[in-house]
This record gives C-alpha cells, sequence and structure tokens, in this order.
C-alpha cells in the first residue's frame, strides 16, 4: 500500500471511523515507517490543538441588534407592496401617455371624436392644422429629394449647378472688390 | 430541547415575534462561535452571525421541522460565511489582514493565565484555518468544535460524506505540513503545547 493511503487512515483514526483492524495495520506500518510516524505525531498534535475549545461570546446586545435587522426588514417588506403597485401604476400611466396621441389620430379615433359637438370642433379644427402641415412639410420634403435626386444621377445638370454657383460667387467677389476700390479713390480724392 | 425549537418555530410562523428572539438568545453562542471561526475576526464574526439568523428568520417557512432546528442554522451560517469568504477574496481584503481576538475570548478553564495562554493558541489556530479554503474550513471547525459527523457534515455542506473525508484528509494534511515548514506563526508553538 502507498504513503497516501496509510496518511488518510491517520486522518480517520482520529475521526474514530477507523475499523480496529485497519488501526493494526496502521501502526504496524508506521513501526518500519519513521514518515507516517512523523505525519502521525504532527496530525496528533493538531487535533489536540483543534479538539482544546476556546468558546467566544456573543456581544451581550447581540440578539436585540438581531431583532432590530429583523424589523428593518419587515419594515421594508410592508412597503415592498406599495412600491411595486406604484411603479406598475407609474409605467402604465407613461405607457398611456406616448400611447395616447398615436392611438388618437393614427388609428382615427379623431374622427369619432369629431362627431361631439364642441369638442368635435376643436379636434376637427387640430386635425386639420395638423394635417395642412403635415401636407407643406411633406411637400417641400419631396421637392428637396427629387432636386437631390436630379442631382445625383444628371451630370448635365449638376455640371450646370455648379457653373452657376461658381459663377455667382465670382460675381459677388468682383462686386464686392469694385466697390471697396472706388470708396478707397473717392477718399484719397477728397483728402486731395 | 428539540421538541421547544420546533414550538417556537411554529409561534413565530403564527406571527410571534419573541418567539424568533427566543431562538437568538438560546443559538446566539453556536452561530457566533462558527462565524468566529470562519471569519477569524470578531466585529465582522458579529455582523455576519446577524445575517445568518436574518437569512432564517427570512427563509423560516423553508425549515423542515423533522430536522434538527440547529443544524438547520449552522448550515445556513456555514454557507453564508463560506459565500463571504469568496466574496472577501475578490476584493482588495486579502488573507493576510491582522486578527484580533476577541475581547469577551473567554476560556472554559477560566483561570485568568490559562485564558492569557487560550488567547494566543486561539490566535493560532485562527492563523492555521486562515491557510485552508473556506469548504475546508468549515468542515474542520464542524468536526472539532460542533463534533459533527461526517454525514451531519456533508448535509449541512449540502456534498457527500465521501467528499467530506478527503476535505478532512486534505485539510490535516495541509496543516501537519504548514507546521512542518514552521510558515503559520505561533502554529509550531501551540502544537508543541498541545
Ligand atoms: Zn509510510
Amino acid at each position: 500500500m502507498a504513503h497516501d493511503s496509510y496518511l488518510l487512515m491517520i486522518s480517520q483514526s482520529f475521526d474514530e471511523i477507523l475499523p480496529e483492524e485497519d488501526q493494526e495495520v496502521l501502526f504496524d506500518h508506521m513501526r518500519s515507517c519513521a514518515m507516517c510516524a512523523a505525519t502521525w505525531t504532527r496530525m496528533n498534535a493538531l487535533d489536540r490543538v483543534l479538539s482544546a475549545q476556546i468558546e467566544v461570546m456573543p456581544p451581550l446586545d447581540f440578539t436585540a441588534s438581531v431583532m432590530m435587522r429583523v424589523s428593518t426588514y419587515q419594515e421594508r417588506r410592508k412597503w415592498y407592496p406599495w412600491m411595486v403597485a406604484t411603479l406598475i401604476v407609474l409605467s402604465l400611466l407613461a405607457g398611456i401617455s406616448l400611447l395616447a396621441p398615436t392611438l388618437f389620430f393614427s388609428l382615427g379615433l379623431y374622427r369619432t371624436a369629431a362627431t361631439w359637438p364642441a369638442v368635435g370642433r376643436a379636434v376637427a379644427a387640430v386635425a386639420v392644422g395638423f394635417a395642412d402641415l403635415v401636407r407643406v412639410a411633406s411637400f417641400l420634403m419631396d421637392a428637396l429629394l427629387d432636386w437631390l435626386s436630379l442631382l445625383s444621377h444628371d451630370p448635365v445638370t449638376l455640371g450646370v449647378v455648379v457653373a452657376a454657383l461658381v459663377s455667382v460667387s465670382t460675381y459677388i467677389g468682383l462686386r464686392e472688390t469694385l466697390k471697396a476700390t472706388s470708396t478707397s479713390e473717392a477718399f484719397s480724392q477728397q483728402s486731395a | 430541547m428539540e421538541r421547544e425549537d420546533q414550538e417556537l418555530v411554529a409561534l413565530l410562523l403564527g406571527g410571534d415575534q419573541q418567539a424568533f428572539a427566543e431562538l437568538v438568545e438560546r443559538h446566539q453562542r453556536a452561530v457566533y462561535n462558527l462565524t468566529y471561526r470562519m471569519l477569524g475576526e470578531s466585529r465582522e464574526a458579529e455582523d455576519a452571525a446577524q445575517e445568518a439568523f436574518l437569512r432564517a428568520y427570512q427563509h423560516i417557512d423553508r425549515y423542515d421541522p423533522e430536522r434538527s432546528f440547529k443544524t438547520w442554522l449552522l448550515s445556513i451560517t456555514s454557507n453564508y460565511c463560506i459565500d463571504r469568504i469568496r466574496k472577501r477574496r475578490l476584493t482588495w481584503l486579502s488573507l493576510d489582514e491582522p486578527l484580533t481576538p476577541h475581547p469577551a475570548l473567554n476560556s472554559q478553564e477560566g483561570k485568568p493565565e490559562e485564558e492569557a495562554l487560550g488567547n494566543e493558541r486561539d490566535a493560532a489556530v485562527h492563523a492555521m484555518l486562515n491557510q485552508l479554503a473556506p469548504d475546508y474550513r468549515a468542515a474542520v471547525i464542524l468536526r472539532y468544535w460542533y463534533d459533527m459527523s461526517y454525514l451531519e457534515i456533508a448535509e449541512m455542506l449540502d456534498t457527500t460524506e465521501s467528499a467530506i473525508k478527503s476535505r478532512l484528509f486534505r485539510a490535516r494534511q495541509m496543516l501537519a505540513e504548514e507546521a512542518r515548514t514552521g510558515h503559520v506563526p505561533g502554529m509550531a508553538v501551540a502544537m508543541e503545547g498541545a
């Protein structure tokens, strides 16, 4: 048998679970093996140190401290359902306030609302105004997109536009230069 | 005694808070000694012991009255301490933190000079236990301080009897090796005195 199995037997003998015949085998081995005998001595000393119980006492207010923790926990648990309920109500309100306008206009609920007398007129005015606004915005958007796609697809148009931009900026530049020159000439004539 | 524990648990389940205070009063020493041995520091031990009781309170409905209340409570405590040590290892608090002997440390013999000797030996024992991985440490503590069988320890730490057998063997081997090489301060002296 290898030393390791004897070492395991030593450990078990300190736990008092080693059968008597194994105990005999172990002691026989230790008489001839100095290494296992030395381990037994060390483990025996260790066993005595660990078995020498020294009891420590908890602080005098220990129970009171535990009960304080318990009551804090209960206090928190008492509020817990309310906190959850508040959170649910708040998320519902947030959801409704986000969904309401969408439902109102995109699902055509405003049409139903428009049949109610006073509210109907106000809602109708808002809806018409909104629709006009949307129409103007989409017309401008379409024009811009058409213009951009024309530029990107037609090199002649692109050339014309670039040439026009260059001419306009050159014209403006020249005019400003002339204006500045004539002013400074007028100045020098006056002072002469 | 056991029946009284179950009665108190029944009262607690019925809403009697005083019954829980009674259970704390009754088992505080067992729980506190376990956290103290596991964590090796009195302030942390106190906090862990309080937390273990709170956890028992929170999960009292999961307690099986067929089992011993003390074993259930110590099982919660040891598993909590193992978790705590593992978390502590992940943080900057290393294994080398200083060990402060508890002021209320009292030896069972009671004589002052023996108490002083006990303190020294206690610090050496802490230093020894500190060398062990938390689940090995728990097995050694439950075996020596609580005189529990392999089966009881296995049930408490949610493992098998053979795992406990090998943990105790490896722990002893490691500690014996530490004693031979003299890496742990005070250990050799403590073992000579034994
Ligand atoms: Zn040998």
